[in-house]
């Protein structure tokens, strides 16, 4: 006989007694109920508007800073996850006899804590830590960048989206500063870029309904390098088609539902941008990121010939097995904390030729 | 489905009411029989077929007792085998819901309970035996009840006028109940369930006196709110179907003396056992040997109520302690002082009998009280601070409704201004079926 909860085990006072096939049926009536309430939206706001008006500034993963912006913590990430990227990574390397570049990138949750409050920063995952166990596990055979002290040091300005967890192109600025030192390039600086701006007062994936009452909105900054010419920006997907575009900024922002996709029109699996010769000989570099990208790889295009940037997560073997690896002179990773601890498949790299 | 559903709420107790209210009175019971066995259908899919085979043998077992009434060797035979059976079907529906989790040991429990109290009344005369298996059904599994209890003995089922004919009155009472009871699981329960996962988590990397005594007075309302929810929703969907079902709570934790806590604690369970249990094993009222061993064996019975687990035997045999140590000498000293010094004497009590009750292990018991007497602990820590921060309104309402101020206020009202309590209770139902649906979406 053992200790135990009984009746009080979570499955019972949650309730989760019954099969897959009635669970299916049921689900599905309670789904469709659930979609179909009269009045659905401000009854789902209701509860959480209650909550916070009694303090509560927790909802979900998401919290709710005092200068409107929602953060939005991660996951506390498993060992797997370290040691998968640390084995991926390191056999990449050693295969094809180079020394990547590897970047994390911390969230608003820990860069932006002051605008919670002391009792819930205690809850919030320590990021710094994390950073610096991943990047030890690299040492010597991997190039890392810290960027945690840069991005806090300008934590006052607009830095990250107050309601999509992403940095701003301000915040990749910032990000691409610390990347030119370590990438052993010059940084140009910002007079060198003309900046738009566009869709203001948009709210980002973070601000739900509910919510948007107490977030401040963003609008999204275009940087673009005064001297570029002859960008040839070329999406490939997965089913062999490839869009060319001659800015690797769309300006109509109502074709987008996610306004910060302005920029790039959205990530696509593999994006390959190529500059022309007028800036001088430079060299080719390998992007293995996801969409933080937007924030700070439009400043790098103003001092690479050819920048292709992969999203391991939605590229298929055929694309990837359309990378040759010699064609390039560096080869950086680039993932937010967020995208990292989520799970990459770095499984992937080994089709690369 | 649960009862906790937008489905059950919904779909499925709408679609019954009407089904039930437009049935002749003769065919009723079978109809009601038959929502109740679709309920189980639909929340107990994987234990239908042994729901429905053991019902179906416990009135084979009822038809046997009645039918050898008159030749006392058979009966007794035949009674032996269905106390034998109920114990059996108790012990392997516990054990198989620790082992696999799968199996409802609640379902099992209120139906195997309730008919053990029925065949030692009509083994003793004390009950009629029921003819109908629709009868049967209702009585041991109405689907209302079938969740926490309450434990009804046979001779004490009562039906309402609108269990024959449609009774507005009758029903709408059953709903204020029933959305009373719901919106005590559901608005108060679950979000103190998922606090006592949240404190338990922040005491397990560090405790503090705080954080233990929270831990426990959490706890302490979800095991209220859970079971006395349950049981407002039973007599709720009681009343809408016409059947009378006994009160189950008695703001257990304002209690003058752990004797009376567990008089006011899931009383009809303690009453069951008391019954078949204490009255039939004390021969002797002034003899303490008997008291002792009956009291101890009640409150593990008690105990064994919510699972055969350590911890509620343990549990069981805590309360027991007090009981007896309260009928050596402390009653007499608790009765002359005042009750708030005995109400916060039974509440430090029964606030270390919730360690017990909700230990995973030895070790937790030992960290547990520690921490509550200030042992290597510091006062608060910033993580229970922080969680105290952000549940502020849960704790407030909880702690305000686990007092018996509201449900005097109720009661009051009801018996001074019958009419204002009526506009009081429509928009009281109104406003919390809002709450509800809006935490069920």
């Amino acid at each position: 006989m053992i200790f135990g909860t009984g009746i009080f085990a979570l499955s019972n006072v949650f309730s989760a007694e019954s099969l897959p096939s009635e669970e299916n049926t049921f689900e599905k009536i309670e789904k469709s109920l659930s979609e179909n309430m009269p009045f659905r939206e401000e009854l789902s706001g209701l509860m959480d508007t209650i909550r916070y008006v009694s303090g509560v500034r927790h909802f979900g993963n998401i919290y709710v800073g005092s200068e409107g912006s929602l953060l939005l913590d991660i996951e506390k990430p498993t060992s797997r996850i370290f040691s998968a990227a640390k084995n991926y990574i390191l056999g990449f390397a050693e295969k094809n006899q180079i020394k990547p570049y590897f970047m994390l990138i911390p969230t608003a949750s820990v860069i932006l804590q002051q605008e919670i409050d002391n009792f819930t920063g205690k809850d919030i995952y320590n990021q710094r830590n994390m950073i610096n166990n991943m990047y030890s596990e690299f040492e010597g055979k991997v190039r890392t960048t810290d960027i945690y002290q840069t991005l806090y040091d300008h934590r006052d300005e607009y830095i990250y989206y107050h309601t999509e967890n992403l940095p701003t192109s301000l915040g990749g600025y910032y990000i691409y500063g610390e990347l030119c030192n370590r990438l052993g390039i010059e940084q140009n600086t910002m007079d060198s870029f003309s900046v738009a701006y566009a869709a203001h007062g948009f709210y980002g994936s973070l601000a739900t309904d509910f919510l948007r009452s107490y977030a401040s909105s963003d609008f999204v900054s275009l940087y673009e390098y005064t001297e570029s010419e002859n960008i040839v920006f070329e999406h490939r997907k997965n089913d062999g088609s490839k869009r060319l575009s001659e800015s690797i900024f769309v300006q109509n922002e109502n074709l987008f539902e996610n306004k910060t996709d302005m920029i790039f029109g959205g990530i696509s699996p593999v994006m390959d941008i190529t500059v022309s010769e007028s800036f001088g000989e430079r060299s080719s570099l390998l992007v293995f990121g996801d969409e933080t990208a937007k924030s700070w790889l439009p400043f790098l295009i103003s001092n690479y010939d050819r920048i292709t940037f992969v999203e391991l997560n939605l590229a298929s073997e055929n694309l990837l097995s359309e990378i040759v690896l010699e064609d390039y002179d560096q080869v950086l990773f680039a993932y937010s904390t967020s995208a990292f601890v989520s799970g990459i498949d770095f499984e992937k790299l080994e089709f690369i030729a | 489905m649960e009862i906790n559903s937008l489905t059950f709420l919904y779909l499925f107790l709408p679609a019954a009411l009407v089904v039930f209210n437009l049935t002749p009175q003769k065919f009723k019971n079978g109809v009601l029989a038959l929502i109740s066995l679709v309920f189980i259908a639909f929340s107990q899919a994987q234990n239908f077929i042994f729901f429905l085979a053991d019902l179906i043998l416990l009135f084979i077992i009822s038809k046997a007792m009645a039918a050898n009434s008159e030749n006392p060797k058979t009966k007794k035979s035949v009674f032996l085998f269905a106390i034998t059976f109920n114990a059996a079907v108790i012990i392997v529906s516990s054990v198989t819901n620790q082992l696999s989790g799968g199996f409802a040991p609640f379902v099992a429990m209120v139906i195997s309970f309730t008919a053990i109290g029925y065949f030692v009344d009509i083994y003793k005369h004390e009950a009629e035996p029921i003819n109908s298996f629709p009868d049967f059904v209702v009585f041991l599994a109405f689907f209302g009840k079938l969740s926490r209890g309450p434990l009804v003995r046979a001779k004490d089922i009562k039906y309402l006028p609108n269990h024959e004919k449609f009774s507005l009155s009758e029903t709408g009472n059953g709903l204020f109940f029933f959305i009373r009871g719901l919106a005590k699981y559901v608005i108060l329960a679950l979000p103190l369930a998922r606090l006592h996962e949240e404190l338990l988590a922040s005491n397990s990397e560090e405790i503090s006196v705080i954080g233990a005594w929270l831990n426990m007075i959490v706890f302490s309302m979800m095991i209220f709110f859970d079971l006395s929810g349950f049981c407002d929703i039973a007599r709720g969907l009681g009343r809408c179907f016409g059947i009378e079902l006994p009160q189950n709570f008695y703001f257990p934790f304002q209690s003058p003396s752990v004797s009376d806590f567990l008089d006011r604690f899931n009383m009809t369970v303690t009453g069951f056992f008391r019954h078949y249990v204490y009255d039939v094993l004390r021969t002797d009222k002034n003899s303490r040997p008997q008291f002792i061993v009956n009291t101890i064996l009640i409150c593990m019975l008690c105990g064994i109520w919510f699972g055969i687990e350590m911890n509620f035997i343990f549990w069981g045999l805590y309360i027991a302690a007090f009981i007896i140590i309260e009928d050596f000498f402390l009653l007499r000293l608790l009765r002359k002082i005042p009750h708030t010094f005995t109400r916060i004497y039974t509440f430090v009590i029964t606030m270390f009998s919730m360690v017990i009750f909700s230990a995973p292990g030895i070790d937790y018991i030992i960290t547990s009280f520690k921490a509550m007497f200030g042992i290597g602990a510091p006062m608060v820590t910033d993580h229970t601070a922080y969680i105290v921060s952000q549940n502020i309104l849960v704790l407030a309402v909880g702690a305000f409704f686990m007092l018996s101020l509201f449900g005097m206020f109720i009661h009051y009202l009801s018996k001074k201004a019958p009419v204002l309590y009526s506009i009081f209770a429509v928009f009281e139902s109104a406003a919390l079926l809002t709450l509800i649906t809006a935490e069920l979406l």
